[in-house]
Formats: structure tokens, C-alpha cells, sequence
């Protein structure tokens, strides 16, 4: 049976609305803000085979991942182990996860009797258990201290709930009641999933959906050969180090080699060092993400190719097992999906600037920024958990500035309002701004990082952080500079000054500690690290720094010094010295050409 | 243009439900969860997810980061 052109659309359209109504009811219906305001999730439909055939892609960190995970499940546990009503979940990072509190849940599609494929989710569970509140140990020597790992087993079984695994998730969970939520919230999207498809097949044959799925994958794989066949053959290669594991003060290196043939692309890790001992490893459907991620920014940014598993077949990437891009037992690996996996596409858009510079961007700012904590609730007496994030500086492309306050780009989350962030947990925030001069100088300067001043309200909070790039900045490149430090302080009570917490808790990473006891009015102060710049910053616009200065986003200093542009404040405006402006950048042309 | 032909096999694992081992493929280092394409090569078994990455493994790998290795030495060849 043909499929013809219009027929394929109304399916394709169709599928991908049923991603994306599962999106919806998630977000309607969970209870905590790493869903519902977060949007930490993402929905997709899969064949019998496991491929994936549509998406509703909130975090682009899971795109990857999930046909692996999902596809790997169904290999495992065999077509036969499923039933209609059956939901199965599991987060187990050796198996296909992400880490540890992103769960991947799945529920057979059957349309009559038969299996037609499946539903599957991801969405980060706030609180797993493990060492630390928010299960985010950004000391963690071993995946146990991390939290509760599932491997793929039945939450539901042919309707009904399988109360044994329920009890053990639920009195493993610092937070059952938002877990059940939040998981009742995945299964609910899988539910919506299953009905849609049936309605949908009432209006067409299964047949014909097959055959249209099917069509579909080709499509979407012609499509992106053909964009991988006009990149220039070759081999490019770059490397990193990364400030440390949160476990030891060492850094670690990523060895990227990228190899362009044909309409092929493989991204080779080999010779990126052994897995750390610190959380900072990553899992191999991390990179996979990395790698598709980097891959569609070069070939595809405004994504007009159909995602499906297609798209995926002429990506091949190397991810040592062992190594620090490719976890195995029973190696810590929370922060290597937030903090290592955007730095992994920063590299491969190092490499890419060999080839296509007119495509990359400078680094960005590289880190999720993650910020846990809980407690008792003053007001309710309830015990809590929150995990939080916010935005960093991107890096400057040939055509713009990076973008400011932006949540890193494997992942595509929102930050949570203050008002939201205050209604739920003791922390009064003071201050909640972009930090000036944290962006990378360059003709198209890095985007602005942000920083947050947070008093507490509660007799104690439990705080845990895993930044990066408090070290090693994010790079400019073509002559850009790096983007501003992430720092992370505190002022206690009876203190003058906010100091680090190295220096107030003896912690041996500057970004990375567990567990630190804050007292009621203790503040903390956090800021996220910035985007790199894009080209010389003396071939700037003067006028695109009088406009930064004015906004705030650029001192009069770091525009004279770094941009070669002298401006004075005049009655409260500000306003370009041209003459000096001129000498300054002339001066620095006459030293760069001797 | 030399064209390595695959000579590995079909092996499908048999755990017990209470054995957590896994099998990542020795090239690109995925998951292997039950059918590996196992390969014979010096005197090692290597665990591959399929024929394309063996192929890719002789084609790439071992030409770059093993010069020496005779890659070719196991497989039949086309001219």
C-alpha cells in the first residue's frame, strides 16, 4: 500500500500531536516544579521495534536518549514480557539513562490485539533518594550514593498497580508524595497516548500507519544525508579539560575527532580520560545526545527534518566504555548529564569551527547550575526537596550576540519564578539579575550570565550545588574572549562579607559540595557562568557597547579595556568619546600588526 | 578500495534475572542487551551491537589508533 505525500503529513502531524498532548498532561498534571515549570521532560511514540517515529522534544538532552533507552528495554526484556495495560519504568544509567532521577517510562500501544508500538516518556524526578537531598551528591563516589536505581520493571501490570515495586520507590524517596504525582503524571501522558493512537487508527488502517512510520524514517534519513554531504569531507578534532570531578581538585580531558565522510558523521571520544571518581562521568546516551544535538545545530538548526529514528542512522559516535563519556558500574554520574553533556556540545562545536565556522557558536557558559536543597517547611512542618537551576551566558555566534540568561541548550528548561520559588521554599530572594561583564568579549560578545542573592527563612536548610566553570571558562573563539566565572558565596550570620565555600565549609571544589547545613539568615549568592565571544572585540559596533553600558551589561572599564571603546558619562547619559575611541583601537592595530 | 567483509557471529546472552552484568559494545561502547555480533579477532572476543560497528572498527578504528594491527588479517577481502 502507497502512502501518498498529503496522507504522510496528516500522519506525521498527527503522531507529533500526540508527543505533544502527552507533554501537555504531564505538565498539567504533576506536582512538582521541575515538570510543571521546569518543563525537565519529553514525550515520544515508538514502534514495535523500539525506533522512534514522533517526538515532543521539551529537552533535547533526552531526544537522544530515549529511542536507546527505550529500544534497549524492549531488547531486553523481550516483545512477549508486555501486555495491554502494562507500564514499565526504569532510570538505570547503565542501561540506557540519562542518570539517575530522569526516569524513562513506557507503555505498550495496542490497537485491537495487536501491538502496534509504544509510549514512552522521560522526566526528571526531583527527589530519588541517595546521600543528599534533591539526589543531586555532587561529591558521590559510586552510583549507590546517588540514589534508588530501577532497572526496567513493571509499575502497572495489565492495568493494575504492582504495589511491591510502588512501596520500595515510594519509602526510597525523600518525597513520595511528589513522586507519586509526578509519576502518576508520566502515566497519565502514556495513557493519552495509547487512546489517541487508537482514534487515530479508526480513521486510517494500522496498515497504512505502519507504512507511513516507516516512510517517514527514510525520509527523515535522506533528508539529513543530504545535509551531512555538503559539510566538507575531513577529520577535526579538539580537546578540553574539565575543572574537576567534585571528588578530587583535578581536572579531566575530553579528546573529540570528528570524521566527515560522504553523508556520514562519526564522533570519535577515544582518548578522553577514564571515568572520574567524582558524579561528573556522563552515560553513553548522554553523548549520543550530545553528539545528535551538535550534529542538527550544523546540519538542521531550525529542525525542518521530521525526528525520528531515521535522522538518527548516519550519526555514528565512540564513547569508550570506561571513560569519562561512557560510565560503567558502578561509576557516580548525576552531574555528567547537566554539567559535562552541554561542555560535550561546546567541544564538538570546537571541532565544527574547523569546518564551518559560519555555523558554531563560542562555549557557553557549560553548566546547569544545580542548586538543591530541603528540609522541614517552617509553615507547614512538611518535610521538602527542590532541585533548581537557572541560566547561563551562550556563546556569540557569526551572526549575534549569545543569548543572556538562557537554561544550557541540552536541555531547554525554564527557570522558576520568584514568586513561585518563594511560595514553596524558606528563601527570601534579594537580588535576581544578569551579571554584567560575564559575557565573553567579541565582536558578537557572549551572552550574560545571571546571579541570585537568597536569604534563608527556615531554622535549617540542607544545600547542595554542582556548578562548573568556576575554574575553567566557557572559550571565545576567532579571537573572542572566554565568558565570565561562576562563583558561588556565602555570608553567614555574624559575617561581614560573603566568602566562598571553600573558604566557610572547607569543601574541595569551589562549584561542587554536598550537604552544607545554612542557618536562618544565612544569604547565598550564586553566579552562573557566561558565554564566550565570537571574533576580535575591538571590530565591535562601538555603538553595540554604548548600548551594552547603557543597559548595564558592559562597565565603562571592560569597554575601554576589552572593546577598545571610550565612553563618558554625560548628565547621566552615556556617550561615545570617538577621538579616544579611535586612538584605542588604532593603537591596538599598530601593536597587533608590529 | 578494500572492502572488509564481517566474519562475526550472532550470540544471544543468557543471564539469569538476578545477574547484573552488561555488555557494552567495543566500539561505540552502547548497550549490548541481548544479541551481540560477537568477533574472533587476535586471539580476543569482541562484543559488537552489530556488523556496522565491526566494520567500522576495521574501516576506522584500528587503521587509526592500531596502525600496526594487522585489521584485514581475520576478514575476507574484496578488491
Amino acid at each position: 500500500m502507497a502512502v501518498d505525500t498529503v496522507t504522510l503529513n496528516i500522519i506525521h502531524n498527527a503522531l507529533t500531536n500526540i508527543a505533544s498532548e502527552m507533554a501537555l498532561v504531564m505538565l498539567k498534571t504533576s506536582y512538582s516544579t521541575i515538570f510543571n515549570e521546569g518543563l525537565d521532560f519529553t514525550t515520544v511514540l515508538l514502534d514495535r521495534e523500539g525506533d522512534l517515529i514522533a517526538e515532543k522534544n521539551y529537552t533535547p538532552s533526552m531526544m537522544g536518549a530515549i529511542p536507546h533507552t527505550v529500544k534497549w528495554a524492549v531488547d531486553e526484556k523481550g516483545l512477549d514480557h508486555f501486555h495491554p495495560g502494562d507500564v514499565l519504568v526504569h532510570n538505570d544509567c547503565y542501561r540506557g539513562g540519562c542518570h539517575l532521577p530522569e526516569h524513562m517510562m513506557m507503555r505498550p500501544i495496542y490497537i485491537g490485539d495487536r501491538l502496534f508500538g509504544f509510549a514512552g516518556n522521560i522526566g526528571h524526578v526531583a527527589e530519588i533518594g541517595g546521600k543528599a537531598p534533591g539526589s543531586f551528591a555532587a561529591d558521590a563516589t559510586d552510583i549507590y550514593q546517588e540514589g534508588l536505581r530501577l532497572p526496567p520493571v513493571k509499575l502497572i501490570n495489565r492495568g493494575e498497580y504492582v504495589e511491591d515495586v510502588w512501596r520500595i520507590v515510594l519509602a526510597n524517596h525523600r518525597t513520595p508524595r511528589n513522586t507519586w504525582g509526578d509519576f502518576h503524571a508520566m502515566i497519565g501522558s502514556l495513557a493519552t497516548a495509547e487512546r489517541r493512537m487508537q482514534e487515530l487508527c479508526e480513521r486510517y488502517p494500522i496498515e497504512l500507519i505502519e507504512e507511513a512510520t516507516a516512510e517517514l524514517k527514510n525520509y527523515s534519513e535522506r533528508r539529513l544525508r543530504a545535509e551531512i554531504a555538503e559539510l566538507p569531507d575531513g577529520e577535526y578534532a579538539a580537546s578540553m579539560l574539565v575543572e574537576d570531578d567534585g571528588v578530587t581538585a583535578d581536572p579531566f580531558e575530553v579528546k573529540v575527532n570528528i570524521v566527515i565522510r560522504g553523508d556520514e558523521i562519526i564522533a570519535d571520544f577515544t582518548g578522553t580520560s577514564p571515568q572520574v571518581r567524582g558524579p561528573m562521568n556522563c552515560t553513553v546516551v548522554v553523548v549520543a545526545s550530545a553528539v545528535y544535538n551538535a550534529v542538527f545545530s550544523m546540519t538542521d538548526p531550525h529542525s525542518l527534518i521530521p525526528r525520528n529514528s531515521g535522522c538518527y542512522r548516519p550519526i555514528k559516535f565512540i564513547a569508550p566504555a570506561g571513560s569519562v563519556v561512557n560510565v560503567v558500574h558502578p561509576g557516580p554520574c548525576v552531574g555528567g548529564n547537566t554539567d559535562l553533556q552541554p561542555k560535550l556540545i561546546d567541544l564538538l562545536f570546537k571541532a565544527f569551527s574547523l569546518a564551518l565556522p559560519e555555523k558554531v557558536a563560542a562555549a557557553t557558559g557549560g553548566s546547569s547550575s544545580n542548586f538543591l536543597f530541603g528540609g522541614t517547611h517552617p509553615e507547614t512542618g512538611a518535610y521538602y526537596t527542590n532541585y533548581h537551576f537557572d541560566g547561563h551566558g551562550t556563546g556569540g555566534t557569526i551572526q549575534k550576540d549569545g543569548n543572556n540568561a538562557e537554561i544550557t541548550r541540552h536541555s531547554n528548561c525554564r527557570n522558576t519564578p520568584v514568586e513561585v520559588f518563594e511560595g514553596r521554599y524558606p528563601f527570601r530572594t534579594l537580588e535576581y539579575r544578569m551579571m554584567p561583564d560575564s559575557g565573553g568579549a567579541g565582536e558578537h560578545r557572549g551572552g550574560l550570565s545571571t546571579t541570585r542573592t537568597l536569604e534563608v527563612v527556615a531554622d535549617e536548610i540542607t544545600l547542595s550545588c554542582l556548578f562548573d566553570r568556576a575554574k575553567i571558562p566557557g572559550w571565545g573563539i576567532f579571537g573572542g574572549e572566554s565568558g565570565g566565572l561562576s562563583q558561588l558565596r556565602v555570608k553567614r550570620v555574624g559575617d561581614n562579607e560573603f566568602i566562598s565555600f571553600m573558604e566557610a565549609y572547607h569543601t574541595i571544589s569551589p562549584s561542587k559540595f554536598t550537604n552544607i547545613l545554612l542557618k536562618r539568615g544565612d544569604i547565598v549568592r550564586y553566579v552562573t557562568p557566561g558565554g564566550g565571544g565570537y571574533g576580535d572585540p575591538y571590530l565591535r559596533d562601538p555603538e553595540a557597547v554604548l548600548t551594552d553600558v547603557e543597559n548595564g551589561w558592559v562597565s565603562l572599564d571592560a569597554a575601554r579595556n576589552l572593546y577598545g571603546v571610550a565612553i563618558t558619562e554625560v548628565d547621566g547619559d552615556f556617550v561615545i568619546d570617538s577621538s579616544t575611541t579611535e586612538t584605542l583601537r588604532s593603537t591596538r592595530q599598530a601593536v597587533t600588526a608590529a | 578500495m578494500k572492502v572488509s567483509t564481517p566474519v562475526g557471529t550472532w550470540v544471544e546472552i543468557k543471564r539469569s534475572w538476578h545477574d547484573n552484568t552488561l555488555t557494552n559494545c567495543a566500539l561505540c561502547g552502547r548497550l549490548v542487551p541481548r544479541m551481540i555480533w560477537m568477533v574472533e579477532f587476535s586471539e580476543k572476543s569482541l562484543p559488537f551491537c552489530n556488523e556496522e560497528c565491526e566494520g567500522l572498527y576495521r574501516s576506522y578504528w584500528l587503521p587509526k589508533y592500531e596502525p600496526t594491527a594487522d585489521s584485514e588479517q581475520p576478514t575476507g577481502s574484496l578488491s
